[in-house]
């Protein structure tokens, strides 16, 4: 599970290896290999085409004379095949494709070529006009923070999607190492090993000992994922363009160790209650989604975060603990958080995991591991929070 | 001095009264039975000496004080439901277990592979223990409550799940145990393996102790003037100074008429030409004293 992010680094990386010209990219790679070099004709009815200009064709596509000579040049090998361009093509919008053999990969990008040509030709050949109608307008977002004036350009992919996946990536790694607890509680249960364990240690010893363990490998599991968001630009971006526009910094992932370990303390504290009380794990995951609402709702309000970093709402959810987790993160990944922002949110984090801590640890009793009840997630929560006595 | 001292615990889980004003205590050195029918507050009372439940009131002593996490290291405990993490190997979930116990890798090491061994799982270990027959794994849960040579063994149905072989095992192992020095609580149903192994015995029922005391002390206790003979001769249907002839199994038990004892029936026996072979004052069975004593209780 750890090392699954490992996978596209060593495909990118062995692809790296194998391709020596570092300038194509993984299309490039592909495709070129596949495609018949030979040029392919076009026979225009209409007229409508009058220029073959090579930066859309790329020499690859060439006028025919006639629909008989383009078959005769097909037939002696000279062309790959045709297109045919019918009398009615304003009106029916028809192409033929004529060519000895099918070959989905290469058809896919001559087609592209073939209507960038018509689109052209449509536009009166001339470029600028084209070019304008390719991109008829460029938005350019700029996000200014209050304090620092801090400007960022939001038409880059990298500050545009990056808040996107950081949010995404915290939500599912503060879920998924969360619910490990709820699953190893769930599962001392399940295998009735739990009275094996408290005739040896106690259960806060047993509690403290799995959010520790667990803890340490869900850090590293956080790291390796992270990690991995910071390396596939570095390795990969030559041969996917897209991703060398994302410059991940190291000292975002530095700074997710703290927030990350308050969110799995948090979450997984939660779960652990949850796991003891319940009598079964079918029954505990039932109540996990009312546990994880917080972190749901963080999803569902993403875009109104990104879009609004230093509004009212986004401050509440950034100091908020149960959310603070992961919108700290979403925050920091957009560009400058206010330092009292960063301090309170830790504060409040910490101060609520030392609660949810203790209020988990007491509810923890040999009584509730041993038994098992119907959990019902409000009286749960108000345990945690407002107390209960230990065995 | 006891090696466990109960002294007066009681312990409620709701409105039912699972243990009620329960004393006992445990010598160094015996096999003690823990009795009792379902429900009878058995399980309590061992998870109330092992710590893991807080009494409601009174108190237990371990080895001369309260309970500490370093004597439950000297503790081992075989608990009625029982469980090992079955997608784990029998090895590397014994070896957690015993880590638990406070024992290093390399004492793990060297003592493993001998109880492994004593119990015919040494070609097994490398197994899950869901791929473990009940036996086995019964057998394996053993290991994991005695591989840190405890000095208290608290066992919960030791015998159960195990052919005879094994329950020969087990039992042999037990008295080994106890030549050695070490302190065993069993709780069974089992009463022909209390009669065979058991020094002293308590039986409760309904949270309370309705016996406590030596297996012999008991039976005499409960002894009646009845008595069992064989005959090398059938037997008259009347028989002076006899109030009852009951047949069981090629054995005859008498109950004398009232005023006449043992001793007196004896000669009675001979007087009357019975031609005997066996004379046997009647011992009553632990089962017989059992279901008499809780039916009453």
């Amino acid at each position: 599970m750890i090392l699954v992010p490992l996978i596209p680094i060593l495909l990118l990386g062995g692809l790296n290896l194998v391709n020596q010209d570092s300038s194509q990219t993984i299309q490039e790679i592909f495709v070129k290999e596949a495609a018949n070099p030979l040029p392919i004709g076009v026979v225009d009815k209409t007229k409508l085409i009058q220029e073959y200009p090579n930066w859309v064709t790329g020499g690859r596509l060439i006028a025919q004379e006639s629909e008989e000579l383009a078959r005769e040049r097909t037939a002696a090998g000279q062309l790959q095949g045709f297109y045919l361009i019918e009398e009615d093509y304003l009106q029916s919008g028809k192409l033929r494709f004529i060519k000895p053999e099918v070959n989905m990969i290469t058809e896919l990008v001559q087609q592209d070529q073939l209507k960038t040509l018509i689109e052209y030709n449509l536009l009166g050949a001339d470029e600028d006009v084209y070019l304008r109608y390719t991109n008829p307008a460029t938005f350019n977002y700029e996000y200014l923070n209050p304090e620092t004036a801090d400007t960022r350009d939001q038409s880059e992919a990298s500050t545009y999607w990056l808040p996107y996946i950081v949010t995404m990536f915290f939500y599912m790694v503060v879920l998924i190492s969360s619910s490990t607890m709820l699953s190893a509680i769930g599962k001392d249960k399940e295998n009735k090993v739990i009275e094996m364990l408290l005739s040896s240690v106690s259960p806060l010893d047993l509690f403290l000992g799995k959010i520790l363990a667990l803890g340490l490998v869900s850090l590293v599991q956080m790291l390796v994922w992270f990690g991995t968001i910071v390396l596939l630009p570095r390795i990969g971006g030559n041969m996917l363009p897209f991703l060398a526009d994302f410059d991940v910094s190291t000292s975002l992932v530095l700074s997710a160790i703290p927030f990350f370990i308050g969110g799995f303390l948090l979450y997984g504290s939660l779960m652990a209650g949850l796991g003891a009380l319940a009598p079964n794990l079918r029954e505990a995951n039932q109540s996990t989604f009312v546990l994880m609402l917080p972190l749901i709702f963080t999803i569902m309000a993403i875009a109104q975060l990104i879009e609004n970093p230093n509004s009212a709402f986004t401050t509440f959810m950034t100091l908020f603990p149960f959310t603070s987790p992961v919108v700290m993160m979403t925050r920091i990944s957009i560009g400058q958080v206010p330092a009292w922002q960063i301090i309170a949110c830790l504060i409040l984090l910490f101060g609520t995991v030392v609660v949810v801590m203790r209020g988990v640890a007491n509810l923890i009793s040999s009584q509730a591991l041993l038994s098992g009840q119907k959990v019902k997630v409000g009286q749960f929560l108000k345990t945690v929070f407002v107390g209960h006595p230990r065995k | 001095m006891s090696t466990i001292h109960v002294k007066n615990i009681s312990k409620s889980f709701g409105d039912t009264q699972a243990v009620k004003d329960v004393s006992f205590e445990v010598n160094p050195g015996e096999i003690f039975g823990l009795l009792g029918p379902n429900g009878s507050g058995k399980t309590t009372s061992i998870r109330v000496i092992l710590d893991i439940y807080q009494p409601d009131s009174g108190s237990v002593e371990i080895l001369d004080g309260p309970m500490t996490d370093e004597k439950l290291n000297r503790v081992g405990y075989l608990p009625e439901e029982r469980g090992l993490y079955q997608d784990v190997e029998v090895n590397r979930c014994l070896s957690y277990l015993a880590t638990l116990k406070g024992m290093s890798k390399a004492q793990i090491d060297k003592t493993l592979p001998a109880w492994l061994e004593r119990f015919d799982l040494t070609e097994h270990q490398k197994k899950k223990n869901k791929e473990l027959s009940k036996g086995m794994q019964q057998k394996a849960q053993l290991i994991a409550a005695l591989i840190h040579d405890p000095e208290i063994i608290i066992i919960d149905e030791p015998f159960s799940a195990l052919d005879p072989v094994n329950t020969q095992l087990v039992k042999d192992l037990l008295r080994e145990l106890r030549s050695a020095g070490k302190t065993i609580v069993m709780s069974t149903h089992q009463m022909n393996q209390v009669e065979t192994l058991c020094d002293r015995l308590v039986l409760i029922d309904y949270g309370k102790v309705l016996l406590e005391g030596g297996l012999s002390e008991i039976q005499d206790q409960f002894r009646t003037n009845q008595v069992i003979i064989t005959t090398a001769s059938p037997l008259p249907e009347k028989l002076e100074g006899v109030a009852k002839i009951e047949p069981m199994n090629g054995n005859f038990r008498l109950s004398p008429a009232e005023g006449i004892n043992a001793q007196d029936l004896l000669g009675l026996l001979v007087n009357q030409g019975v031609r005997l072979n066996t004379f046997e004052v009647a011992t009553p069975s632990l089962d017989e004293i059992f279901i008499q004593v809780v039916k009453k209780g």
